[in-house]
């Protein structure tokens, strides 16, 4: 084909055409990557969401149909050969919006928190803007350079919508922003493996190198779902160490033993969705408690009478009393295997026991002498009490 | 003689004689108006609250205040505590010596109220009538020891929890069943049908119409049991956590307390039961114990502070407590059936501690009064001082008020005793807001 030949007959007649036809194939091309630059961008950031009002000038520039339509100097609009008009224009207050920054503080609230929303742009003057605020759809505040609220958070679980409208006197636009809140919390259920006795309601604390079970109870919710505990990711520090040990995902409970003399144990939890980015976090301090014995009265008809310790001295008048001394803060390892037993002396000599108590049988002469209760842990060896008590022994002789 | 004696022989005039008429006539009237008061009146409606501050001659209560500055005052010297003089009845009397392991208000099918409860010593079931107040065995027991016994709603069931020598929990579910041999001259009139439950249940509560909420542990976790009235077990709840204290105020709430300490943060959570979700309403309160209200509106919560206590309320929707003082524990306290009282017992003093731990331990002991929270005015006011009635001094446990509002029992911690209040008789302060 005499390529050069068609080309210096037909290209003096017909280049303007030829450079139009190129022209417009390089602004098609442009405008096809710039569209899909924007849908990109409205993808990855879910919060934002431009809203234009009836009312009010839209975002997007009023375009004309017909070939050259440029709005700042680049043409935004284009009709194609059959006629159908495409429209590739670019907001020219896109930076401003997109530079518009909706924070909480703080990020992730807990319930009835008072978080503080605050709206920042640096391609306005917000000082001179009229900017509103409005909360589950209600306008809260509505003045000229009001760029935060504070806004009460309800229950764990409960979603705030807090939207903010900035109408720019500089750029002559409006624009909005949301941003929606969820309280979530994660409470650090903990629990020692330390002796009780039957029937007492409080709590079993932790002593000397107690063995305790953590158990996180998160309440977490992303666009109202509550999220399962079973699919969230727990770190745990230990006196701000992080411990690796008792972390990860989906740990629903660990155990740790605490710290041989340490007074305290400080604990941080956070707790996240590792897909939404959700977190929320809380510290505990567990306070190593004295293990201590209690001794308790009682008679064999009524058992034991957990309602009043003994005091320093018990007087004695029925025939047969019975003392029971009832370790507190014990690991129930040791007393479960029977490692470390009650032991009771009567002056200073070692008496009898079964179950941690002794019988006391009024002599009827009367009488006193001195009952002491001691337990020690040989695994654990700061866990030992004592504890003693004067009996004085009513004379049933006139 | 004496000039201002009147002579004694000397002969009464008709016109005399009409005025002792009309004096004996307006003393007789008199009298019958007060028996009138005393019988119809006071012994009577549920509305005497209003009634009685109206009337000239009424009730005696003493004179108090919203602060408590009224402590002490208001000594009633003409109640004898058995009411054996004819005067007034006593508007605090005891029931049984005891001890006594739990009571139930029981309205029998004549319409009288009664009270049942358990002895601790042989677990027999007694009955006492509060029109009558006289009392009877209702069935004999063998279950010795019995620390705790938690009635039904109804007054017909009953969970008796003992302690072995080495320290285990047994419960034994208790039904009563009329005696078929009452009629050859057994004393009993109703027999107590036993079942076991399983071992070392730790907390069991009774539910808002019929049956039980228990704590059951199994290998590492926990799941409550609901024992329904038929006798049928559901699981509603497990977790790896187990020192979970429940409560089942209502229908459809199931309150989930940790443990208290003192020196813990303790955790309260509301499980809806027929939804399932457990949310979180109180955090991270130390000694946190709470008492709900039966329609769930509100909740008593008590927590530690420094050496002490607070006490407060909170309402469903908004888990931010009001303090209410003089503070007490929850536990103390119990609710109206309608959720519009709840009477406390509070401690006219508590010696510095750690509380609810030095009170759960038997370390400290209280003296109580009686107090009651008012929701129409959010008050919480004195209404008894036990010591000035009966001379003894009460650590009011396991407090239950009666369907109709008219009495409340309560046993006292010190010795196991049981207590009845007639709350009719007792003049409620009410304060109108400004």
């Amino acid at each position: 084909v005499p390529w050069g030949d068609i080309l210096k007959e037909y290209m003096p007649r017909h280049i303007g055409s030829l450079f139009l036809g190129v022209l417009t194939l390089f602004f098609l091309s442009s405008g096809v990557l710039f569209a899909q630059e924007a849908t990109t961008t409205a993808a990855t950031t879910q919060e934002t969401v431009f809203v234009p009002t009836p009312t009010e000038t839209p975002l997007v520039p009023q375009t004309q149909t017909g070939f050259g339509n440029y709005v700042g100097g680049i043409p935004t609009t284009f009709t194609l050969p059959d006629g159908t008009v495409m429209d590739i224009s670019i907001p020219k207050n896109t930076v401003a919006e997109d530079s518009t920054q909706l924070r909480s503080q703080p990020k992730v609230p807990k319930a009835f928190d008072r978080v503080t929303f605050t709206v920042e742009n640096y391609s306005t003057k917000l000082e001179e803007d009229r900017i509103i605020w409005s909360v589950d759809g209600e306008v809260v505040q509505d003045q000229i350079g009001g760029d935060s609220i504070v806004v009460n958070m309800g229950k764990v679980g409960e979603t705030k919508d807090v939207r903010v409208t900035i109408d720019s006197r500089s750029l002559g636009r409006r624009w909005s922003r949301d941003l929606s809140l969820t309280p979530g919390d994660v409470a650090v259920l903990w629990e020692a493996n330390t002796y009780i006795p039957p029937f007492y309601k409080g709590k079993p604390l932790p002593s000397y190198k107690s063995t305790i079970k953590l158990v996180p109870f998160p309440t977490i919710s992303v666009r109202g779902r509550t999220l399962s505990p079973d699919n969230l990711l727990y770190k745990w520090s230990r006196n701000y160490r992080n411990i690796k040990e008792i972390s990860g995902y989906g740990k629903r409970f660990s155990v740790l033993q605490t710290g041989g003399g340490a007074q305290q144990e400080r604990l941080q939890l956070t707790v996240s969705d590792p897909e939404s980015g959700a977190t929320t976090e809380r510290a505990v301090t567990i306070t190593i408690a004295e293990p201590k014995v209690l001794l308790y009265g009682g008679s064999p008809l009524q058992g034991v009478r957990y309602e009043r310790v003994l005091g320093s001295e018990l007087l004695v008048g029925e025939l047969e009393t019975t003392v029971r001394a009832e370790p507190f803060f014990f690991s129930n390892e040791e007393l479960e295997n029977g490692s470390s037993p009650v032991q009771f002396t009567q002056n200073g000599r070692g008496i009898p026991s079964l179950y941690r108590t002794v019988v006391l049988q009024r002599p009827s002469q009367g009488g006193t002498s001195r009952i002491e209760a001691s337990i020690e842990n040989p695994l654990r060896v700061l866990q030992v009490a004592r504890k003693g008590i004067s009996i004085k022994y009513q004379s049933i002789v006139p | 003689m004496d000039p201002e004696t009147p002579d004694q022989n000397k002969e009464v005039s008709p016109k005399n004689k009409l005025r002792l008429f009309i004096i004996v006539g307006a003393v007789f009237l008199l009298l019958a108006l007060s028996i009138f008061y005393i019988v119809v009146i006071r012994g009577g409606g549920s509305a005497s609250v209003g009634i009685q501050s109206l009337l000239p001659f009424g009730d005696s209560a003493p004179d108090v205040t919203p602060d408590g500055g009224g402590v002490g005052s208001g000594k009633l010297d003409d109640i004898a505590i058995d009411g054996g003089d004819g005067g007034t009845p006593p508007r605090m009397f005891k029931i049984a010596d005891g001890p006594v392991s739990g009571s139930v208000f029981k309205t029998l099918p004549d319409g009288s109220l009664s009270v049942r409860y358990v002895v601790r010593e042989d677990g027999d079931i007694h009955e006492y009538s509060m029109d009558t107040r006289a009392g009877r065995i209702l069935a004999n027991n063998t279950v010795p020891r019995v620390a705790e016994a938690v009635w039904d709603a109804r007054g017909q069931s009953v969970i008796l929890r003992t302690a072995t020598d080495r320290g285990n929990v047994v419960s034994i579910l208790g039904r009563l069943l009329p005696n078929s041999a009452t009629s050859t001259g057994d004393e009993a009139p109703a027999i107590l049908q036993q079942s076991f439950l399983p071992e070392n249940i730790a907390f069991v509560v009774p539910g808002p119409r019929e049956g039980f909420i228990y704590t059951l542990s199994v290998g590492s976790e926990v799941t409550l049991m609901m024992l329904g009235g038929n006798g049928e077990t559901t699981p509603v709840f497990s977790s790896p956590f187990t020192e979970w204290i429940p409560e089942w105020p209502e229908k459809n709430t199931l309150m989930l307390t940790t443990r208290p300490s003192g020196v813990v943060g303790g955790y309260f959570f509301s499980k809806d039961i027929e939804r399932g979700n457990v949310l979180p309403v109180l955090n991270d309160v130390p000694g946190l114990t709470t008492r709900g209200a039966p329609d769930g509106s509100r909740v008593l919560v008590g927590s530690a502070t420094k050496g002490g206590m607070s006490f407060g309320v909170i309402t469903k929707d908004l888990p931010v407590t009001s303090e209410l003082l003089p503070a007490t524990l929850p536990e103390k306290c119990t609710w109206t059936a309608s959720s519009t009282f709840a009477y406390c017992g509070v401690p006219q003093s508590s010696p510095q501690g750690t509380y609810p731990d030095d009170w759960y331990q038997g370390v400290a002991q209280f003296s109580d009064t009686l107090w009651v929270y008012r929701v129409d005015t959010e008050s919480f006011v004195l209404v008894l001082v036990p010591y000035d009635e009966v001379g003894v001094d009460v650590d009011i446990i396991s407090p239950v008020v009666s369907t109709d509002g008219e009495y409340l029992t309560f046993i006292n911690k010190k010795d196991g005793s049981l207590w009845g209040v007639s709350l009719s008789a007792l003049s409620i302060p009410i304060y109108e807001d400004d």
